[in-house]
């Protein structure tokens, strides 16, 4: 410890100096902060505006779908019963969009139109269970894919004849799906 | 408050004075003297530094300045070519070489006064000191923990203290006098400033010496002899040089025949003191003629000196009082102070910055190494300023600071956090549809943070939201939207319809859609039916962003009827 009283004294006021220095730093920083804040408040209040008012029409339209009670399969073979449609087979995957793009298509694949079990649809059929979707769906879950084959034996047409075509059963594979964020 | 001591070494002790204060509030506030006796002519360097040691005993070691004593100068005055100090301070050691004899440049410090200028340069009063003589009084000082943080010559010291007591302005031109035991040292001051400076190999010992030789005495009894006359009245003591008022010698007792010796060896000196004063005086360019001497050291306590030496210059030698000019709490010491005390007390206002010449001896590597000890007093002034001014400028920071939050800011969060809240609320009402990680804690999202980034992190928090509820409907920035299959099947549909009534019959085979082709199978009663209908799917929105990659037609076989095809496809970029 040093003798010397001025000494000593430097050196209890310089260490006081520092510390009060990053008061005096921090104070001002902060004052020059909120100041910084007050003045952008009126732009940030209207970027919160709009912001919030995107956020709530989202809000709105998940809430609206029928996703809430159970995902997009359950939303699809909920209308799938409701049509009383059979379905062949069904398979799903999940395929990355490339390169490039950081997101994955989540694919639902419904095929119809093979087998006893289940008989081809009319093209009204597919039009009405791929609307019923999307419209449960708020809009989220879309047809992705559409493969429409005439069922042989069903419904051909007689080329004799030049009234429209009412009676045509197509096998039909339908994709629904969605994409999403990696 | 500056505390300095003054540290002055002669030839017969050490004497110390010292000083607090700045400015004109200067305290003296202690002086002791130490005087060794001499053997075979020098006091014994061990006592010396006893004596040192003892004085320090009472005395802080922190702020000291020492003398070096005028004898062991040489003094010149010089002129150079020059007018400003940087200049001069290039120059002036290397000038000085050529008037010092036997002595390299090298081996010296010389500190320099301005005496004078004229229109090819400046006049210099030159002082040049051995560094061996210095580096001897450091270690001296040193032997006894004190390292002088400047020194100064003795003379100059003195003429400092006279200067401090206002008596150079009482008389500009004037001659200090300090006479001491074997040397006695002259400043002659011209208008103010020190004009020359000599030291004289004459002081009082030559008194004592003469009576020890005169009377076959040795020099302390002389010595006690001369201080026995002091104590008898000092009026009476002073004998004209008056030959007729002279007794007879064999009327005369042994005690008048030792006044007569005194008298004539006081005689004595005070002649040879003359011729050198008048040698000097002589010497002085611009025939300057003094009004006074100032008069200090222990020629002071010789009886009747000052009046011999008034009536043998022909001007008024008055001793040189210090504690007439300054405040002084010294205990019984004021008569001692006053007497020998001018020097030190000079060293010591060099020290608070009563410095009359600025001259420091301490240069080159004997310069001092702690510089701390140089700077400290006006260190621990501008840390106190600074530390007084950063205290006002932080409140009034903090202030500035908690006023903008309370009365501006927090208004503005607390009528942005409730619509917050409000989106928050409905955001989470989502439930499973929103992942854990995804929910938003609207108070976290407040308080988690820097206060005035609050409305920030609210922006930030429904811009995280936002981006989450795309990704959760499928349309996330950055992904490539999905065009609904069912969409384009409805345009071709459409489309088709409105070709209706050019078009009897058309019948679909093959309906193929994906996002990047589509492939449709038609049945139509010809091929020009086909290429109308090619017109027509142009048009329709997703495929006019493609390409007709094929178009095939076959006939129908037992039929008129044609199968035609088409592919759309989109072109890969």
């Amino acid at each position: 410890m040093t003798e010397d009283p001025v000494k000593l004294y430097v050196i209890v006021m310089g260490i006081l100096l520092l510390v009060l220095s990053y008061v005096a730093y921090d104070s001002w920083a902060q004052a020059s902060a909120y100041e910084a804040a007050i003045n952008r408040a009126p732009r940030e209040s209207e970027q919160m505006k709009q912001i919030a008012s995107e956020v709530k029409a989202l809000v709105d339209q998940i809430a609206k779908s029928e996703l809430r009670d159970g995902g997009e399969k359950v939303l699809i073979e909920r209308v799938e019963k409701t049509m009383n449609l059979s379905r062949a087979r069904y398979t799903s995957d999940t395929v990355n969009l490339g390169r490039g793009v950081k997101g994955n298509e989540r694919r639902f694949v419904y095929e119809y139109g093979q087998g006893k079990g289940s008989p081809p649809l009319r093209r009204g059929e597919v039009v009405r269970f791929c609307e019923a979707v999307e419209r449960a769906s708020g809009g989220i879950v879309r047809t992705i894919e559409l493969n429409l084959r005439r069922a042989s034996g069903e419904g051909e047409q007689d080329p004799g004849k030049t009234e429209k075509v009412t009676d045509d059963r197509y096998k039909a594979e339908i994709v629904f799906g969605l994409r999403v964020v990696d | 408050m500056a505390k300095a001591v003054g540290l002055e070494i002669h030839e017969r002790g050490v004497r110390a004075v010292e000083v607090t204060g700045s400015g004109k509030n200067l305290k003296v506030g202690r002086y002791t003297e130490r005087d060794v006796t001499p053997r075979g002519g020098a006091p014994d360097p061990e006592e010396l530094h006893a004596a040192l040691a003892e004085i320090f005993k009472h005395y802080s070691k922190h702020h000291v300045i020492a003398s070096l004593e005028a004898s062991d100068t040489v003094v010149r005055e010089i002129p150079v070519p020059f007018k400003s100090d940087d200049q001069i301070k290039k120059v002036v050691k290397y000038e000085a070489e050529h008037h010092l004899h036997n002595c390299d440049a090298d081996d010296v410090v010389v500190q320099y006064a301005k005496v004078g200028e004229s229109s090819e340069g400046t006049n210099l009063l030159v002082f040049a000191v051995r560094k061996d003589v210095i580096g001897r009084r450091i270690a001296f000082t040193r032997g006894a923990g004190v390292e002088p943080l400047a020194m100064d010559l003795d003379a100059l010291a003195y003429f400092g203290a006279v200067k401090a007591a206002g008596l150079i302005d009482d008389s500009p031109t004037c001659v200090l006098l300090d006479i001491g035991h074997r040397t006695t040292g002259m400043v002659f001051v011209v208008d103010g400033t020190v004009r020359a400076l000599r030291s004289v190999r004459l002081g009082v010992d030559s008194i004592t010496h003469g009576m020890a030789r005169e009377m076959e005495i040795d020099a302390g009894e002389a010595d006690e002899k001369v201080k026995e006359i002091a104590d008898e009245e000092g009026s009476d003591l002073f004998v004209p040089l008056d030959p007729g008022a002279a007794k007879p010698e064999t009327a005369k007792g042994h005690a008048e025949l030792e006044r007569d010796v005194f008298n004539q060896k006081r005689d004595e000196f005070a002649g040879r003191l003359k011729r050198e004063y008048v040698r000097s005086v002589a010497a002085l360019r611009g025939g300057a003629s003094p009004a006074r001497v100032l008069a200090t050291g222990p020629g002071l306590s010789v009886p009747g000196l000052l009046e011999l030496l008034t009536e043998r210059l022909g001007i008024p030698v008055e001793p040189f009082r210090p504690s007439e000019s300054f405040s002084c709490k010294l205990n019984g010491q004021t008569e001692r102070f006053d007497e020998s005390g001018a020097v030190a007390l000079g060293l010591a206002l060099k020290g608070v910055g009563h410095d009359a010449l600025e001259l420091d001896f301490r240069q080159e590597e004997l310069r001092v190494a702690n510089k701390f000890e140089l700077l400290k007093n006006s260190l621990a002034v501008t840390v106190t300023l600074l530390f007084f001014g950063l205290l006002a400028f932080s409140g009034h920071c903090v202030y500035k600071m908690r006023q903008l939050e309370h009365d501006r800011f927090e208004p503005i969060v607390d009528s942005a956090y409730k619509p917050f809240a409000d989106v928050v609320a409905a955001y989470n009402g989502l439930g499973n549809m929103i992942e854990a990680r995804h929910q938003v804690d609207p108070n976290g999202v407040e308080r988690g943070g820097p206060k005035p980034e609050a409305v920030r992190r609210f922006l930030q928090a429904l811009d995280r939201m936002k981006r989450n509820l795309h990704t959760i409907v499928g349309d996330a920035k950055g992904l490539p939207q999905i065009t609904s299959a069912l969409q384009v099947w409805n345009d071709i549909f459409t489309t088709v319809g409105k070709l209706h009534e050019q078009i009897d019959f058309v019948d679909f085979d093959l309906i193929e859609i994906t996002q990047k082709r589509v492939t449709l199978g038609m049945i139509l009663p010809d091929v020009e039916a086909g290429q109308r209908l090619e017109e027509g799917l142009k048009k329709v929105q997703f495929l006019s962003e493609m390409k007709l990659d094929e178009w095939g037609a076959s006939p129908l076989s037992q039929t008129n009827f044609q199968k035609i095809t088409f592919v759309f496809k989109r072109s890969d970029r």
